[in-house]
Parts: C-alpha cells; structure tokens; sequence
C-alpha cells in the first residue's frame, strides 16, 4: 500500500463521509435562523464541522510521519458482530439458552481451528449462569426456552 | 437440538392452555415507558394487586421508546389471546398522527381506565401575577409574552398548554423542556413566568410557598392540592393532563376481554389499592369498557386541531 | 460551636436508626445488588430500583430508602470493577475509569488500580457524605441558581476539557467530539418536536443509547482487538509480585482523590449533571495538572483515583437537591423521590425538619454503606485479578452474552443489541485510525443538553446573545472556557512543531 494510505487520510476520508453523508440526509431539515434556530441548525453545523475536521485531518496525512495503518483481521471482527448479531436475533423467538448457544458459536468462529464441540459445555456453563443471575436472581422478564403455544 | 425441544414445548404447552379455564398463564402487561415513570409506577401498582384477583401473576414488563409506539406495537402484533395487554397513556393520541409507524388507537381493544392526572398551572414566587383572572389578563395584555414551561411539542404538557391557549384566547410563549423536573427547576428559578405541570411534581412547592399554584385542569380538585380550585371553578371550562388506559389487540375474544374487565374494576375498586395509589400520587377512577371508548373519542376530537395546527400531523389526516 | 455540637447531635440521632439490624440487613442488600448490577454491563440501578419499587411498599419508609440508595452507590463502585478488568463500562460513570484503569490491568496492575478505586471512592463518599449533613440545603439552593444559560457556559467548558481527554492528536479528538454530538442529537428534536436522522426507525425516536454506543465502542472493539493479537490460551494480564498499590501510588492518587471529590460534589447537585460528567472533568483536570501528562492513557493512577472519586460524589452529591429541594437531578432520584411518595412523605425543604429520622438515618446509612462496600470489595481484588489469568478464549464469548443480556434489558429491546454490534464496529474502525473513543461519549452526552439549553437561552432571551454574558454565573464559566481552550491548544502547536523539527 502506498503511504497516502495511512491512518490521518483515512480517518479525515472516514469524518469527510460522515458530515456529507448527513447533510445529504439532513437536507430536508429546518435549519431556521441563530436566534430561532430549526430542528436541523445544530446537526447540520456538526455535519459541516466534521466535513472540515475531516480535511484538516486528512491533511495532516500527506507529512512523511504519519502513522501508519496497522493492519488487521477480519475473522475476529466478523465472528464477534456475528456473535452479538445473532444473539439479538435469537432471544425474543428462541429463549435465551439458544440464543447463548447461537453467540458462542459465532464467537469461536473468531480464531481458526477451535472444535465446535469444546464450545459446548463453556456456552452450557454460561447458560444456567445467566439464567441463575438475571432470571432467577434479578427477575428480569426473559424465557429461557422456544416460546410456543399458549403464549 | 433445537427443532426437537422447540416440538416438546408445543406438545405440553398447547392443550393445557385450551383446556383450562381463562387466565391458565401468567399475563404479560406491557408498559410502553421506561421503568421509574409515573406509568411504570402506576401498572406495577396495578399488576401487583390484580395478580391475586387473576389467580394468575400479572408480569410487568417495559417496552419504551418513541413515546410508547414501540410497546404498544408490540402488544397490538402479539396473539389476540389475552395474555398480552398494555397500558395506553394520552401519548398514543399524538403517535397515531404523528408517525406513521405507530398504531392508530382503534388497534387497541380498551378494557379499563385508570384515572386522570391533571395538569396544574402554577406560577413562580417572583411574578406579580397572583390569581388565574391575572394569568389570563396578563397572557391578553402582552400575547406571546408569558413564557410557559412544559415538555416538547406532542407531549402531554405541551399540549395542555396549547388547548389552554385556545381555551382563554391568548398565545404564550411556550418553552420545551426534557421532563417534569427540569421544568419546575426552572420555575422555580425564575426562568419561566408559570408551568403546566401534574400535581406531584409542584404541589410540595405549592405547599413551602416556593411557587403558588392557580388552578387545576381537572373535573374535581386533587388530593395533593386541596386548596387549588378547578379552571372550571374559576369560570373557565378547560381539562387536560394525561390518563392511563388498560388495552388488549383488537380481536381479543369478548369473554375473555370481559374476565380482565372485571377483575380490573375490582381491583382498581378496592379501597386498599386506591389508598397506596393515592400514596404515590396517582387519582383512580377507573370507568368500564364502554366508558373508556366514549373517552377515547372525545379525547380524540379535542386534539387533533392542537396537532393540525402545530403542523405535526404527518399521518391518518382527517 | 453550637452548630457543631446540633451536628453531632443529628449524626448521633442518625447513627440509632441507621445501625438498627434491621436497617444495617437493608443497607448490606442494597450494596450487595447493587455491587452486582454495576458489575453487569447494561443492567443499571435505575431498572434495578425500579423493580424493587414494590417490595418497598412493605418496608419502613427510612428502611426502603437506605436499601434503595445502597443500590445506587453500590452499583457506582461495581462498574469501576468492569472498566479495569476487561475495558467494559458497567456504567456511564465508568467510562473514564476504562482509559487509564484497563492500562494499568493489562500492565499486570489491576488489583492497585482496583484498591485505589475502591479507596477513592470511600474517601469521596465519606466527604460527600459529610457536605450533605453540614450544608444540605444551602448547597443545594446553589442548584437554583443556574438557568439554561449558565447550563449552556457549564456543557462548553465540559466539551473544551474534553479535548484534554485525548492522548493522540488534538484534532482527531475534536472531531470525534463533533461526532458525539452529533449521534447525541439524533432523534425526537425537545424544542421542535421534530424528527432528527431517524429514517423512521421508531427504535431511534427517543435517540441513541449511551450505553448500547459506550459498550461497543469499548468493550466490544477491545475483544476484536485483543483476539487479533494475542495467543488465546493465556490469560489477560499477567500478574505482577505486589497486588496492592505501592506508595508512589498513593502519594500521586491522593490529591487526584481530594480534586476529584470536590469536583463531583459541586457537578453532581445541579440537574442532568450526575456522576459521569464530573468523571470526566476530573480526568481532564488531572491530565492537566499533571507534571508528565505524557503517562494518562498508559496507566496514570490519578486517571483512576480523580475520576472514581469524582463519580462517586457525583452519586451521592444528587441526593442533595433531591432530599433538600425535592428536585430530582436524574432519574434514578426521581425514582427515589416515588418510592418516599408511595410512603405520603413529600421531600422538599421541610423534610429534614419534620423526618429528621429519615433524613439523618439515610445520611448515616450512606457513610455506613461505602464502608461495607469497601470492606466487601477489597477481599474480592484478589478475586477479580485471577479472573483475567483465565483462558481469554473462555472470557470472551461470556464477555460478549452479558453485554448482550444487560443491553437487552436496558429497554427490552433487540435493536439495543444491534446498535451495540454496529459501535463495536465502529470502534474498531476507529481505534485502528487513531482516534480514541472517550471524546465522542463525552459529546454523545453534553451535545443534546448543550443544544437543548442553547436554544432555550435564546427562547427565553428573544433571541438576545447578550443573555450569555449578562449572567454571572454563565459570563464566568464562558471566560473560564475560552482560557482552558486557549491553555490547551497553545502546548498543543508547541508540541507540535517539536514534532516535526524532530523528524
């Protein structure tokens, strides 16, 4: 990768694509006047501040010193997203030992070469520790199992 | 492992439900506001005391956001079996207007009312107001003057402040703030000149002289503020504030609309439960299905204009 | 010496109830759960206190309150314990203590950072304690004095002391504050009634969580990072020799503590301030007056002891207005305030004249109660630390369940869940740009209140800009900004040029 690609050109391209991305949302927004400002006056100001960081920060990356981007992997970041993905996915229609089961097993996907199998009693362990601690313990109103029938 | 637990659930679940008599579970009752809130505190009021006449617990559990929409969406999707009721508070008049997401209140089946919490208009020590027949004078004298504290447009508050608007004829200049509590904050600092704000958050301030109290928008005098005359006491007929519902989804059966009915009356009857609900601020006057829906209808017609005219219909325009 | 000898009178009068068993029993509940409900991402006092609400029906109105409030300062030292182990915020108020907390953790340094928290936060309960039972109600009438003007003058010296906050580049830190802000104002618009960036999403009506935003920028784009870079059968830390702070520890944390505690006092009695913004003050004026500020961020013990001692006072700071004015200044003392109204007694002035038992008992309670928790909290260091020595591939999927379980339960909601998931990403992202996280949580708080205020000053002014500086208070905290801003972006240029000379 060239050195352009470092982290203050990314992060100014990061905030630029964020200001625009929300005064294009915001452009139906009433901005309205200082002393009466609008609904959409300080959201839009942001926007064009970060439009503005954006540019000075990626400026800042054209000096020989900036710091490069160190690189990363993309099997942890997508096995945890999938990990907590899947639990918000699974709890209202599978109970909650599902949806643990569900989110471990994503979660192990995170770094290669873990047996499906050695996820099962540490993700069976969890289970009755969330339902001793927030079911039973705090009351709070979550089923353990599939919900069907009368319910 | 999951399709064969989820089959031995269905096996056992279903027809002990069909065969026993109504309620055979517990019932969800959904409060569509954050635990803590006036609502919240009310239902479980409500569900602790209905569970013993249920036979059956009455689970409350909290579903906010976007001013009750979420909750009450909720319970209007879910089985029409009624083991999934809600409580429906004044908001759900605004929601249905203003975001098109949200349930129009006829998705609802009501089966009873709570009671009313009334707004009261208090000023603060320093104004030279001292009556309601000055308010209203002053309000008249320099329209758009007076400087109101209430919550934001499509809040209850708010729109008590602009019905009362109408009612006297006069514009005021309402400022919006996050909550009760910061609005009497700033009454009592003097920011704003009077508040419309429900009873238990003024009538302590009312009571140490801190802010006076000029009149209540309720049909009878509240409890907490025995010496605050009604408006209609003073001659002007204005009521506002918000109430608390207890809902079903349309398409609940009749009978079983009818059990909840009556085991809610009961328990909102019952001299104890008024007494701890007095306690906590809260007037019970608990009317019958058919009285809520006529409720319902009126609350409706008077304002839908406040809404039309703040520009905040956005849905089922009429 | 009359008001001393009234004063040891009232404590000895709070002392008798405080100390009954039965209301020892209730303060020891309180702090238990709520030492749990604060280790436990997401699930917070406020939900906590409400589902107790009921059984406090069948308690005695002082007995209900002491246990209630044990909930509420107990979960404040829990979600320090979070924030240093494993860089999860259990509460908003920790979020700071993640920074320099979870630094000294991964140095092997937990159980000093730990017992310094604890220590901190006993030194700062007790003083607070202290300022509520001398000057109650004249601390309190300071509350009224602040209108939105000087609220707006208070959020734009919070938002200039959260430049400090950063240890990387000044402008990163500046525009990740913009972001805060502008996550913060997403939703229903307080003045307008208006919709704000909700692509009719109803689950963003009521705005962004701070806590769904708090966890995955943290907690959850830390795991993605460490299983990036580590072997997944060690533990977290290795454990130094020495469990216990030394004493080039306690010499810096001390004065942090005692700075920190009177900041938290005077933040924490005005509305909407809470514990969590004097957290971040603190840490602000630490880095600020420290000698190295090179060190906050690589494990600078004032980073701990300020903060925790700040948020502390904060908590139990609230209990003034709350108590003496009967103005609630957050929700969990709006809560409080219900729970006493269930039992027919109205807080306002009179209430430490007509329930001196209730107002002198809770008092007494409080200083009881930080004292248990410490005593609860330092055996269980040793507990804690060996924690981080487990298997990280063990820790980390039930890292992820309990975010997952508390934020569910922070409003019942999935979507929770999912916006926790898509700020872990973003964390991510962003660490790996260098641009650190805690600036935006700080603008995610003060953006909307600042703009709130804002327009109301000019609401209430008639669009006069005047009205800022007519008023003392908000013309002296305006002053106070624009030296801090000044103060920091000068060293800030300085240090800069040095920089590129050295290249």
């Amino acid at each position: 990768m060239s050195r352009w690609l470092n982290q203050d050109t990314l992060a100014g391209a990061l905030f630029l694509a964020i200001g625009a991305g929300g005064l294009v949302a915001g452009r139906s927004l009433n901005v309205g006047t200082a002393d009466a400002m609008g609904e959409g006056y300080v959201p839009l100001a942001a926007c064009w501040l970060m439009v503005g960081l954006g540019l000075l920060i990626a400026a800042g990356g054209v000096r020989a010193s900036a710091p490069a981007v160190e690189p990363g992997r993309l099997r942890p970041l997508l096995a945890v997203t999938a990990a907590v993905l899947a639990f918000a996915f699974a709890l209202e229609p599978l109970g909650v030992v599902i949806a643990i089961f569900a989110s471990a097993l994503c979660a192990a996907r995170a770094v290669p070469g873990v047996a499906l199998r050695s996820v099962l009693l540490p993700a069976a362990v969890l289970s009755l520790a969330v339902l001793a601690i927030f079911v039973w313990g705090l009351g709070l109103p979550l089923h353990a199992l599939p919900r069907l029938g009368g319910g | 492992m999951a399709a064969a637990l989820a089959a031995g659930c269905a096996v056992i679940a279903l027809p002990s439900a069909m065969a026993q008599a109504f309620p055979s579970q517990p019932i969800t009752m959904i409060v569509p506001w954050p635990p803590g809130g006036g609502s919240d505190i009310a239902m479980r009021l409500v569900a602790d005391a209905a569970s013993k006449r249920m036979g059956q617990p009455m689970v409350v559990v909290n579903k906010p956001g976007a001013g009750g929409t979420i909750g009450l969406k909720e319970m209007a999707s879910s089985r029409p079996d009624g083991y999934t009721i809600a409580m429906v508070a004044t908001g759900a008049v605004f929601a249905q207007y203003n975001n098109p997401n949200a349930n129009a209140l006829s998705d609802f089946e009501p089966i009873a009312f709570f009671g009313d919490d009334p707004v009261v208009l208090s000023i603060g020590a320093k104004t030279s107001i001292k009556t309601l027949a000055d308010y209203v004078a002053a309000a008249k004298a320099s329209p758009g003057k007076l400087r109101n504290g209430n919550d934001q447009p499509g809040g209850s508050s708010h729109v008590a402040a602009s019905l009362m608007e109408r009612t006297i004829g006069a514009k005021i200049n309402k400022i919006a703030y996050a909550g009760f509590a910061p609005t009497v904050q700033a009454l009592l600092s003097g920011e704003i000149d009077s508040a419309t704000v429900p009873a238990p958050d003024i009538s302590q301030h009312h009571k140490s002289g801190a802010a006076r109290s000029l009149a209540i928008a309720g049909a009878q005098r509240h409890f907490l503020l025995p010496d605050v005359p009604t408006f209609r006491e003073q001659g002007i007929d204005f009521i506002a504030g918000t109430w608390r519902y207890i809902a079903a989804p349309r398409g609940t059966p009749a009978d079983r609309l009818a059990i909840l009915e009556a085991r809610l009356l009961e328990t909102m009857r019952d001299k104890g439960f008024i007494e701890k609900a007095r306690a906590a601020g809260f007037i019970v006057e608990p009317l019958n299905r058919a009285d809520t829906a006529k409720r319902l209808v009126a609350e409706d017609a008077a304002m839908y204009p406040v809404f039309l005219e703040a520009g905040l219909v956005r849905a089922r325009q009429k | 010496m009359d008001l001393l000898t009234a004063l040891l009178g009232n404590l000895a009068q709070g002392f008798v109830v405080a100390m009954t068993p039965v209301n020892l029993g209730l303060c020891l509940v309180g702090c238990l759960l709520g030492t749990l409900v604060g280790v436990l991402p997401g699930i917070g006092p406020t939900a906590t206190i409400a589902m107790l609400m009921p059984i406090t029906f069948y308690l005695e109105p002082t007995g209900a309150l002491i246990m209630l409030a044990g909930v509420f300062y107990g979960s404040q030292y829990g979600g320090s314990t979070t924030a240093i182990l494993v860089n999860l915020p259990g509460e908003s108020s920790s979020v700071v203590t993640c920074i320099d907390g979870h630094a000294m953790a991964r140095q092997g340094r937990a159980g000093a950072a730990l017992a310094i928290a604890a220590l901190a936060s006993l030194f700062a309960g007790t003083v607070t304690t202290l300022a509520i039972a001398i000057g109650g109600p004249a601390i309190a009438s300071v509350a009224l004095l602040f209108q939105s003007p000087d609220y707006v003058a208070v959020m734009v010296l919070g938002l200039v002391a959260a430049i400090v906050l950063a240890h990387g580049s000044l402008v990163k830190a500046m525009a990740m504050i913009v972001l805060g802000v502008f996550v913060g104002l997403i939703g229903t618009d307080v003045t307008t009634g208006e919709q704000r960036f909700t692509f009719g999403i109803d689950d963003l009506f009521d705005g962004v969580g701070f806590v769904p935003v708090a966890m995955g920028l943290f907690g959850l784009s830390e795991i993605m990072l460490n299983l990036e870079s580590r072997a997944q059968d060690g533990g977290l830390a290795r454990l130094r020799d020495r469990l216990w702070p030394s004493r080039d520890d306690f010499r810096r944390a001390t004065p942090a503590t005692v700075r920190g505690t009177l900041l938290g006092i005077v933040m924490g009695i005005l509305p909407g301030g809470g514990s969590t913004i004097p957290s971040f003050a603190s840490y602000s004026m630490e880095k600020k007056l420290a000698r190295d500020p090179l060190r906050f961020g690589q494990g600078a013990v004032e980073g701990v002891a300020g903060p925790e001692a700040a948020n502390n006072a904060g908590a139990q700071a609230g209990f003034i207005p709350m108590l003496a004015l009967g103005i609630p200044p957050n929700a969990i003392m709006a809560l409080l305030v219900g729970a006493l109204m269930i039992h027919g007694i109205q807080p306002g002035p009179q209430i430490i004249a007509r329930q001196p038992e209730l107002f002198w008992g809770l008092v007494v309670s409080m200083w009881i109660g930080n004292l248990m928790l410490v005593v609860l909290n330092l055996p269980l260091i040793g507990l804690w630390v060996r924690l981080l020595q487990m298997p990280y591939r063990y820790l980390y999927p039930a890292i992820i369940v309990f975010c997952c379980v508390g934020v569910y339960s922070l409003r019942n909601s999935m979507m929770e869940v999912v916006f926790m998931a898509v700020a872990g990403v973003a964390g991510y992202v962003l660490r790996k740009l260098g641009c650190e996280p805690a600036p935006l949580l700080l603008g995610l708080i003060l953006g909307p209140m600042l703009e709130e205020n804002f327009r109301r000053s000019l609401s209430v002014s008639g669009g006069d800009y005047m009205i800022f500086l007519q008023r003392p208070i908000s013309a002296t905290l305006l002053a106070a900004a624009v030296l801090l801003l000044a103060f920091v972006l000068l060293p800030g240029v300085r240090h800069q040029r040095e920089r590129l000379r050295d290249d």
